[in-house]
C-alpha cells in the first residue's frame, strides 16, 4: 500500500469500510477453551457420580482436582490465541471479565459452599452459574449453540432444585455438555476450516 | 455550502488505513497492521511514527518470549480526528 497516492472520498470511504471489515473478520475463536472446560467438566461430574454410586469404584484422588490441570492449560491456551490472533478487541476483552467474574463466583461457591457444608444445593447453583457468562457470550457473538446451552443450563437448574438423588450429578455434566462441549466442536470445526481456506489462499 | 476540511494526517491512504484497523480494536501488533494493510515494514513504521507524532495512536514497545513486540493503540485524540475526517467525507459525498 503507498502513502501519499490521493484519494479521492468515495475510496476513502471505501478503504475505511474495507479496513474495519477486514479487522472485524480477523478473529477467530478456536474452540479450545470450550472443549477444555466442557470435557472437564463432563469428566469430573461423572467421576463424581460413578463415585457416589457405583460400589466398589475408586478414583485416586477427589476427581474436582483436575479443574486445576484444566487452569494451568487454559493460562497456556489464552497466551497461545493472543499470539496468534495479534489483536485485543473489545468484545474479547468484555469475554475475558465476563468469564474472569463466574471463575471467582464459582470458586467461591465449591469453597465456601463446602466449607459451610451447604450440601447438594450447590449443584442447581453451579448450573446457575454455567447459564449466565454461556448466555452472555453467545448474544455477545450471536453464537446461537452457547446461547441454547444457556438456556438448557438454565431449565436443568430448575430440575435439579427438585431432584434430589446422585443422578443431579449426571445433569450438571449434561449442562457442561451442551453449554461447552458441543459449541467447543462447532467453534473448532469453523475455526479449522477458516485456516484451510486461508491456507489454500481462499 | 460548509466544507470541512480534510485532515492531511489522515488523508493518506496507508494511514487511513491504519487508523481504520486501529479503531476497530482496542489493540493491535505491527505484524497485525502490515499483514491487513500490505505494507513493506519500513514504509508503515514511518506512517505510524506520523499518527505517533500527531496523537493520534500510541506505540508500545515490549518483549514476548525475548522477541521485540510493538503494539499499537488508537488515542482519544485518535478518535474524534478519525469521526470528525469520517463526517468531512460524508459532507463532501452529499454534494
Amino acid at each position: 500500500m503507498e502513502e501519499e497516492k490521493s484519494m479521492s472520498e468515495k475510496e476513502s470511504l471505501d478503504l475505511i469500510a474495507n479496513m474495519i471489515g477486514k479487522a472485524k473478520n480477523h478473529y477467530s475463536e478456536s474452540g479450545t477453551s470450550a472443549l477444555l472446560w466442557g470435557i472437564t467438566n463432563v469428566v469430573c461430574f461423572v467421576l463424581a457420580y460413578l463415585l457416589e454410586t457405583v460400589r466398589g469404584f475408586h478414583f485416586p484422588f477427589n476427581p474436582f482436582y483436575l479443574m486445576l490441570a484444566a487452569a494451568v492449560l487454559q493460562v497456556y491456551f489464552y497466551r497461545r490465541e493472543r499470539r496468534i490472533n495479534k489483536t485485543v478487541s473489545y468484545k474479547d476483552e468484555a469475554h475475558y471479565f465476563i468469564w474472569l467474574a463466574f471463575g471467582i463466583s464459582l470458586l467461591i461457591l465449591t469453597i465456601a459452599g463446602g466449607f459451610a457444608n451447604i450440601g447438594y444445593i450447590v449443584l442447581p447453583l453451579i448450573l446457575l452459574l454455567f447459564a449466565i457468562p454461556t448466555f452472555i457470550s453467545g448474544c455477545i457473538k450471536k453464537f446461537k449453540p452457547l446461547i441454547i446451552g444457556g438456556i438448557i443450563c438454565w431449565i436443568l437448574s430448575v430440575i435439579c432444585f427438585f431432584y434430589k438423588e446422585n443422578e443431579v450429578y449426571l445433569l450438571v455434566a449434561l449442562g457442561a455438555f451442551f453449554a461447552w462441549v458441543i459449541p467447543g466442536f462447532i467453534l473448532r470445526k469453523d475455526f479449522l476450516k477458516k485456516i484451510a481456506n486461508s491456507n489454500n489462499g481462499l | 455550502m460548509d466544507f470541512k476540511e480534510l485532515d492531511p494526517i489522515l488523508h493518506s491512504q496507508l494511514r487511513l488505513a491504519v487508523m481504520s484497523l486501529l479503531i476497530s480494536v482496542k489493540e493491535a501488533e505491527f505484524t497485525f497492521l502490515k499483514e491487513k494493510t500490505n505494507a513493506t515494514s519500513g514504509n508503515l513504521s514511518v506512517q505510524i511514527s506520523k499518527l505517533k507524532e500527531a496523537g493520534y495512536i500510541e506505540i508500545i514497545k515490549k518483549f514476548h518470549n525475548n522477541y521485540p513486540q510493538t503494539i499499537c493503540k488508537i488515542t482519544p485524540a485518535g478518535i474524534v480526528a478519525f469521526e470528525k475526517y469520517v463526517e468531512a467525507l460524508q459532507s463532501y459525498m452529499k454534494l
